[in-house]
């Protein structure tokens, strides 16, 4: 028997998801996951037990999530509106071998398996997929068509083989140009799982918010505590994310998970009054940098609620600090611009990792490292990101650290406050970004290595596009990049623009000079929107 | 003299792209899927339209998905988009 919290209600009659209109029951929902995984053997899929979802906003990827760890193994979530390539990437890396489709993503199934040269067995569980004529078109590949899985006998439901086993593998920016897996493990998860359940219990009466991408981890919160809660999932349309006042009213909605941009874009727009969302009762903000104005904003929008910063990154499950934002918070806080990440979670462990690499414990500033139960044990199949980033230390002994990246400072009382990267890794709206993989991209397309991204505005201010300056003069080809861009990166990837310089300024290193580039910017768009 | 909505949103998202190419979309097309709106640009979208035409949007009302194309925009700042449009 599978005793993982979030596959314990399967005979509940509590609503479970609500997605498009639709509601479904736990034991409805269960019944999906049962039926799905006849079509589901490991033994065909490669070691890491692995079943891809081609999808997004649609039922099927919450049964799929559970039929993939009935069985004991665990899901890799691909979004349809990624690029191709950058699809193939994931599952050849990952040696996936089936792939579930939901009705919003087929048309990305086909030119996928056009290039897919492995075969592939394709679940279309939705009744209106006819099987059309791919498998005339796609004979390397099989299908499965809802008629064919009726026809197929249930399987058991079986535990992971053992902790250290995928439950889901998120593919992040990676600065060599190719996307990093990070392959979190039953033992991962359930080491976040239960944390909220001891420490922020929901319930049968909680319906959750789930505004992000299932390729975004920080879905992974709302999706898997409700279920581990009995609690309500509702997943909000990728349109109505933009400013979902009146989805939180109409569902009522009680938890509340997302970045802070969410948040921001409502305070621009003036949403945000004091107390119009009276059914929150906790918000949870994660993946970016909260400012005190707009955690000020939401608390009083949300007066009968608490508000928690959160922050972590994928690679230690979702979330491993916190601060709660409450009425008193404003005055602790008077200059800051942004909220503090707060206190390590029970159990984890935090230490900084200062210049000097000395592992410390003690108030100070560092690269933030991290182990416990939540941290991951590498990237997958990528030994030389692992080794920068995963170590053992000679004061430590055997516990394996995670470094962050992220440059922080520790108060007297333990307090974490972010500060600043130690690299070119960047936060737009959440996603994370390592500028060197669009670098890599642009460098292969312009033909010479005189390429920089640069995060705008920036500094001190919230990143809101990126800019790619590149030396040269053809500017007719500045089209054709940006397209080449846009079918090899995800969009929220892709610069906005191009600037051609005759040549990138360096500094005595004899580096791109980054700053004076900006200036260059600051300079030259100030004049374009002056004129 | 004052602009239609749907003359100020053209003329946003041609500033935006920043290319002498630029193409309007059809009434129906969803300006995210074209990649002519952001996020950000959205919401300055919005904030740009209620100032020039004194409309505010009641997001406790409206769902932001029937405003992510040129014809639900235009209806919910005062006039109705053509079906088609001359570029």
């Amino acid at each position: 028997m599978n005793n993982l919290t979030w596959l314990t209600h399967a005979d509940s009659h509590a609503p479970a998801l609500r997605i498009n209109g639709v509601e479904q029951s736990y034991s409805q929902l269960f019944a999906r996951a049962e039926w799905l995984s006849r079509a589901i053997d490991w033994h065909a899929c490669g070691p890491l037990r692995l079943l891809a979802i081609l999808g997004n906003h649609d039922a099927w990827v919450y049964a799929a999530m559970l039929a993939a760890h009935r069985l004991g193994g665990g899901f890799l979530p691909l979004h349809p509106a990624y690029p191709t390539a950058r699809l193939l990437d994931m599952l050849q890396q990952t040696a996936t071998k089936i792939l579930l489709v939901t009705a919003d993503a087929l048309h990305s199934l086909d030119s996928i398996l056009s290039a897919l040269h492995e075969p592939m067995l394709c679940i279309l569980p939705e009744e209106s997929m006819a099987r059309s004529d791919r498998a005339t078109r796609f004979p390397q590949h099989r299908f499965l068509s809802a008629q064919d899985l009726h026809q197929l006998p249930a399987r058991d439901g079986q535990p992971p083989p053992s902790g250290n086993s995928c439950a889901y593998l998120m593919f992040t920016s990676g600065s060599t140009g190719r996307a990093k897996g990070v392959a979190v493990c039953f033992d991962n998860l359930r080491a976040y799982v239960d944390y909220w359940l001891a420490h922020h219990p929901i319930g049968r009466d909680d319906r959750v918010a789930q505004p992000a991408d299932i390729t975004f981890d920080l879905s992974i919160h709302p999706i898997f505590v409700s279920w581990a809660s009995q609690a309500l999932l509702c997943p909000i349309p990728p349109m109505s994310r933009l400013a979902p006042a009146r989805f939180i009213l109409e569902h009522q909605l009680t938890i509340w998970v997302s970045v802070p941009s969410v948040a921001m874009m409502m305070e621009r727009l003036k949403i945000l009054q004091p107390a119009i969302f009276p059914s929150i009762r906790l918000s949870l903000f994660c993946g970016e940098p909260l400012p005190t104005r707009t955690a000020e904003a939401w608390r009083l929008a949300t007066s009968n609620g608490r508000l928690l910063n959160l922050y972590g990154p994928t690679e230690a499950t979702v979330a491993i600090t916190s601060y709660e934002w409450d009425a008193n918070s404003a005055n602790r806080h008077p200059h800051s611009g942004n909220v503090p990440i707060g206190w390590i979670f029970p159990g984890q462990q935090a230490a900084l990792l200062p210049a000097s690499g000395d592992l410390l414990f003690t108030p100070g500033e560092g690269d933030l490292c991290l182990s416990g139960s939540q941290v991951t044990a590498g990237y997958l199949a990528d030994s030389h990101n692992t080794a920068n980033h995963y170590f053992l230390h000679p004061t430590t002994g055997s516990t394996l650290w995670y470094r962050t990246g992220d440059w922080v400072r520790r108060d007297e009382d333990g307090c974490l406050h972010f500060l600043s990267r130690v690299d070119f890794q960047i936060k737009l709206h959440g996603y994370r970004i390592e500028l060197a993989e669009i670098e890599s991209l642009l460098r292969e397309l312009v033909g010479h290595d005189w390429v920089a991204v640069i995060p705008w505005p920036g500094g001190e201010k919230e990143t809101q596009t990126l800019i790619a300056c590149v030396a040269g003069h053809d500017t007719a080809a500045i089209p054709s990049w940006l397209e080449k861009c846009r079918q090899r990166l995800p969009a929220y990837m892709v610069p906005s623009q191009m600037q051609l310089l005759p040549e990138l300024p360096l500094n005595s290193n004899g580096k791109i000079n980054r700053a004076a580039l900006r200036q260059h910017l600051q300079q030259s768009l100030f004049i374009d929107e002056a004129t | 003299m004052t602009s239609s909505p749907t003359a100020i949103i053209l003329t946003f998202l041609r500033q935006q792209q920043g290319t002498a190419n630029f193409s309007a979309p059809q009434p129906d097309d969803n300006l995210f899927e074209l990649a002519l709106l952001t996020s950000l640009q959205f919401i300055e979208l919005i904030q740009l339209l209620e100032s020039k035409t004194g409309i505010s949007i009641d997001f406790t009302r409206t769902d932001p998905s029937s405003l992510v194309t040129l014809q639900g925009l235009s209806a919910a700042f005062g006039s109705a988009a053509p079906s088609t449009l001359n570029t």
